[in-house]
């Protein structure tokens, strides 16, 4: 961004919440940018999200933990929707499943057994069972003993029954955030990675917006920056909250035990034991709560660790998983209003969203509110005739029929050579992920899923780096992580005796 | 789809499966076909450039590389059906084979026999349950060791090691070669988990520090490694008032081997617990009749040697089973580990053949005897590292056919906990 760019619409942070605006405002004659700080999109919070899609009774269980505090009437309670976060539930929910087919990202429908140790619990599942039909939401049952079982033969004999419902899903974030973002690019949108927002500044007609490698202006602002949106909020004036941020660690399992739902029990405050399918069909224990002052903290601890091993042990006592990777998300929630998205408008035509979990479900829905809000403030939307609403990408390669296969193979032998053998990805999809724009070896996992698998790239990452350092022209020591000095490489052997400068400091 | 009909179909073109192809072919089958999910053949030998392969098998010292040209050449000269690059995705219990290459696509191999040279794997960070954060400069050694040795990068300048495995202990002595600081091997046991000529050569010949009793408690750095806690650890557990920091931009893992039997499992083979490969009889058989298995599948070694005679002796055997003169036992013999032994393979014998035990004891132990039916042996010292041998005749079997099981044990001894 060597000059000034002029745009209609900046939106700061290309993760789940930006994606979606992005890929909502880009059926319209509008000019739109997506600053994003890091060199792939979706790779903050988005990344460690947990990515249920809260379908059917989920909506409820968050709810639940609250009237836990508060008390009062259970149902009326969990029927209010005066929360902005509530009332996109659904909806979003629903948009996740007719966008699927034009972006081709994964959901997983797995369902979810919520299971009960106590009578009480069974009749409280009654009331979210009785809710969600009100929604319109079918086939949710109250199981007894033998037919939670019958769902999932390994579960621990003490559960008296539970509820079955049909409709959580799971998505991976990060993947949808990718999906969203490559629809905006081929209809207009201008991704702006390595781009972080130092400054905002009114003018006459818009706010000229500082970053790290030049300035924009723009009309409209739209802050989509997640747990910095604080920060971005500031620099246009005062706020008057701050957040509260937890520290949520997790362990992705490979599913050995064969479980095939989600596996939940009546939650309660500050203890959420879960066991989340992924749309990979590995397990997810999720998650610990801790209290925390970082906004980028994400290691685990050893008592983070060992207190997620007891969660498989707390449903399932003689199942075995295999830990595939441990991580930790994080949860903010706004002091103002703890409970609820703030959407703030401090300025004209200026849009804050200051979200808090669950973030993902809502955002297409959310996004369709945020289009309308800028309308409002006077943003002309002009359908494009010319939209294409259709994400190109190939599907898994190893998931195809053999014909299928072996025709690919034969237009593109690159198809042909496995390069990791975990997750079975060709060394043609490494190259298409780098030609999709994937810069980083986390950003070539995440749309492949190259190095995900057991042996966690142990074998395949030397050839990787090949592959991807081919394909994007560079030397494997130019190759990082995840960005900024993540460097994989330090130098060439013999290098240190040579005294040669390590990349990051040559440039 | 190609189809394609065998006699022989062997996965891995490692030591073992490369020995295990030559001696087919010697043996006289005719269509033998070798699977390699690389770009060449001789698996992880290639990597290992350091000397001490050979020296049992061809009485010679030798490198990785140089060892596996020997086997390379001979399998050239043959009429094996070499498959580079080409990855094996399914194997069935009726013995037919999905593979996957550019050459012919997705394509299957119905084998009279078949032997699983897959090797192994390295554990990873996560699996032994590291915390920390998750930054670039994590890694195990055996990448470490193909990034420097075969594709001439440095992962890093400055190194921790945690554990000492060989490979982990052969890289602390590369690293130093190559300029790098190795700043601390760190093990969690008292003794070293690699050979002892590793810990005399690599670590102490280059002054790099040994910490034994010590484990890795965190890591640090956001994008790039940053340091480490280390700690010392007593009976399994983790002192705190002993952790510190040590500053490094690089951790390798030697940490353990896992035998890749992903393949395996989906064919029905049992697993054991203990070798973590497939539980065979003493033809080196697994349950599944027809499927045989050598060398780091089956049990991690730690003489290659050792594992091409292993990988010879399933192909020996693999074409006396194609021959049909390997007749079920009306009852086997289970061999199972007594005191003092960690693991033995083969898991169980038909108790009419002369039977080579693989075996390992769980702690090191002084003027040892090993007892196994009649069959007694002394040793000097025997320590978990090794891979002990013991070669029994059906004599030794004695009343083990009446009970059906042969016990391993250490019946005398001092042990060195």
């Amino acid at each position: 961004m060597a000059h000034m760019i002029d745009t209609q619409v900046a939106i700061i942070g290309g993760g789940i919440v930006g994606a979606t605006i992005a890929h909502a405002l880009s059926k319209y004659k509008v000019n739109v940018c997506v600053l994003e700080k890091q060199p792939m999109t979706g790779h903050g919070l988005t990344k460690c999200s947990q990515g249920g899609l809260h379908g059917g009774t989920g909506l409820y269980m968050s709810k639940y933990v609250k009237w836990w505090e508060g008390g009062g009437d259970l149902k009326s309670y969990l029927a209010r929707e005066d929360h902005l976060k509530d009332r996109l539930n659904d909806p979003g929910v629903r948009m996740f499943y007719e966008l699927q087919p034009f972006l081709k990202a994964k959901i997983l429908t797995s369902g979810r057994v919520m299971v009960a140790e106590a009578q009480d619990d069974i009749e409280k599942m009654k009331i979210f069972k009785e809710l969600a039909e009100e929604k319109g939401w079918k086939g949710i049952s109250i199981l007894d003993r033998d037919g939670i079982r019958e769902k999932e033969p390994l579960l621990d004999p003490r559960f008296i029954g539970g509820l079955y419902d049909p409709h959580t899903a799971s998505v991976n974030a990060t993947e949808w955030t990718t999906a969203f973002t490559e629809v905006a690019a081929q209809n207009g949108v201008h991704i702006l990675l390595n781009t972080e927002v130092h400054g905002i500044e009114q003018k006459t007609g818009g706010y000229i917006i500082k970053t790290n490698d030049g300035s924009l202006r723009a009309e409209y602002v739209v802050n989509a920056a997640g747990i910095f949106s604080d920060e971005i909020a500031r620099m246009v004036g005062g706020i008057d909250f701050s957040f509260t941020i937890w520290k949520c660690q997790m362990l992705v399992m490979e599913n050995t035990a064969g479980i095939q739902h989600t596996i939940v029990t009546m939650p309660k405050p500050m203890k959420s034991r879960m066991l989340y399918m992924t749309t990979d069909g590995n397990i997810l224990a999720s998650h610990t709560m801790d209290l925390s002052n970082s906004k980028s903290d994400h290691s685990t601890t050893r008592e983070g660790l060992d207190l997620l091993s007891t969660y498989l042990n707390y449903y399932l006592p003689e199942a075995e998983f295999k830990i595939l990777r441990s991580f930790a998300g994080i949860m903010h929630f706004n002091t103002r209003n703890p409970d609820d998205y703030l959407i703030e408008r401090p300025k004209p035509k200026f849009i804050s969203i200051i979200a808090c979990p669950p973030a993902v479900t809502p955002a297409p829905a959310l996004a369709l509110d945020i289009v309308k809000m800028l309308a409002d403030e006077g943003l002309g939307l002009v359908e494009k005739s010319d939209f294409n609403p259709y994400r190109d990408v190939e599907p898994r390669f190893i998931e195809l029929a053999t014909e299928e296969k072996n025709r690919k193979i034969e237009a593109n032998p690159g198809y042909g050579h496995l390069v990791c053998r975990c997750e079975k990805v060709s060394e043609e999809e490494i190259r298409q992920a780098v030609r999709a724009g994937a810069t980083t070896v986390d950003d070539v996992k995440f749309r492949t899923r190259a190095t995900m698998g057991r042996c966690q790239g142990g074998f395949c990452t030397s050839r990787i780096l090949k592959i991807m350092a081919d394909e994007m022209g560079v030397s494997p020591l130019e190759l990082t992580l995840k960005g900024g000095n993540s460097y994989v490489l330090a130098c060439e052997t013999k290098g240190l005796i040579r005294g040669d400068m390590h990349v990051g400091q040559r440039s | 789809m190609l189809v394609k009909e065998v006699d022989l179909a062997v996965i891995g073109a490692g030591p073992a499966g490369m020995a295990a192809a030559i001696k087919a072919r010697e043996a006289g089958l005719d269509r033998v076909i070798l699977f390699e999910r690389a770009e060449c053949l001789g698996g992880l030998l290639h990597q290992c450039i350091h000397n001490g392969f050979g020296l049992h098998r061809f009485g010679e010292d030798m490198t990785g590389p140089e060892y596996a040209y020997r086997f390379i050449g001979q399998i050239s000269s043959m009429d094996v059906e070499i498959c580079l690059n080409t990855m094996v995705t399914h194997l069935s219990p009726e013995r037919a084979i999905v593979a996957i290459n550019s050459r012919w696509g997705e394509f299957t191999v119905n084998a009279k026999a078949i032997i699983l040279a897959m090797g192994c794997r390295e554990r990873s960070r996560f699996s032994i349950g590291i915390p920390g954060s998750r930054p670039a400069g994590i890694l195990t050694a055996g990448l470490a060791q193909r990034l420097v040795n075969v594709d001439g990068y440095l992962p890093g300048r400055q190194f921790v090691i945690l554990g000492s495995g060989d490979i982990g202990m052969i890289m602390a002595r590369r690293l130093r070669l190559e300029g790098a600081e190795v700043k601390a091997v760190v093990e969690i046991l008292p003794h070293v988990g690699g050979l002892i000529r590793n810990e005399v050569q690599c670590l102490h010949d280059f002054n790099i520090p040994l910490l034994l009793e010590h484990t890795v408690t965190d890591i640090y750095g956001n994008y790039r490694v940053e340091g480490v806690k280390i700690a010392r650890v007593q009976d399994g557990k983790i002192l705190k008032d002993t952790e510190r920091d040590i500053s490094c931009d690089c951790l390798l893992l030697s940490v353990g081997l896992i035998p890749e039997n992903e393949l395996s499992r989906e064919a029905g083979i049992i697993i054991s617990d203990e070798t973590g490969g497939p539980m065979v009889d003493e033809y080196l058989q697994t349950n599944v009749r027809g499927i045989f298995a050598s060398g780091n599948v089956l049990q991690v070694h730690d003489l290659v040697d050792n594992v091409s005679l292993e990988g010879e002796k399933a192909a020996s055997n693999a074409v006396r089973f194609i021959n049909g003169e390997i007749k079920e036992a009306a009852k086997e013999i289970r061999v199972v580990a007594g005191k003092n032994i960690k693991s033995v393979v083969p898991q169980r014998i038909t108790g009419r053949e002369d039977v080579e035990l693989s075996l390992r004891v769980k702690d090191p132990v002084e003027n040892a005897v090993l007892k196994a039916g009649e069959y007694r042996k002394k040793f000097r010292v025997l320590t978990p590292t090794e891979i002990i041998k013991l070669k029994l005749k059906p004599s030794d079997f004695g009343s083990c056919h009446g009970t059906g099981k042969l016990e391993v044990s250490c019946v005398e001894g001092v042990v060195r906990k």
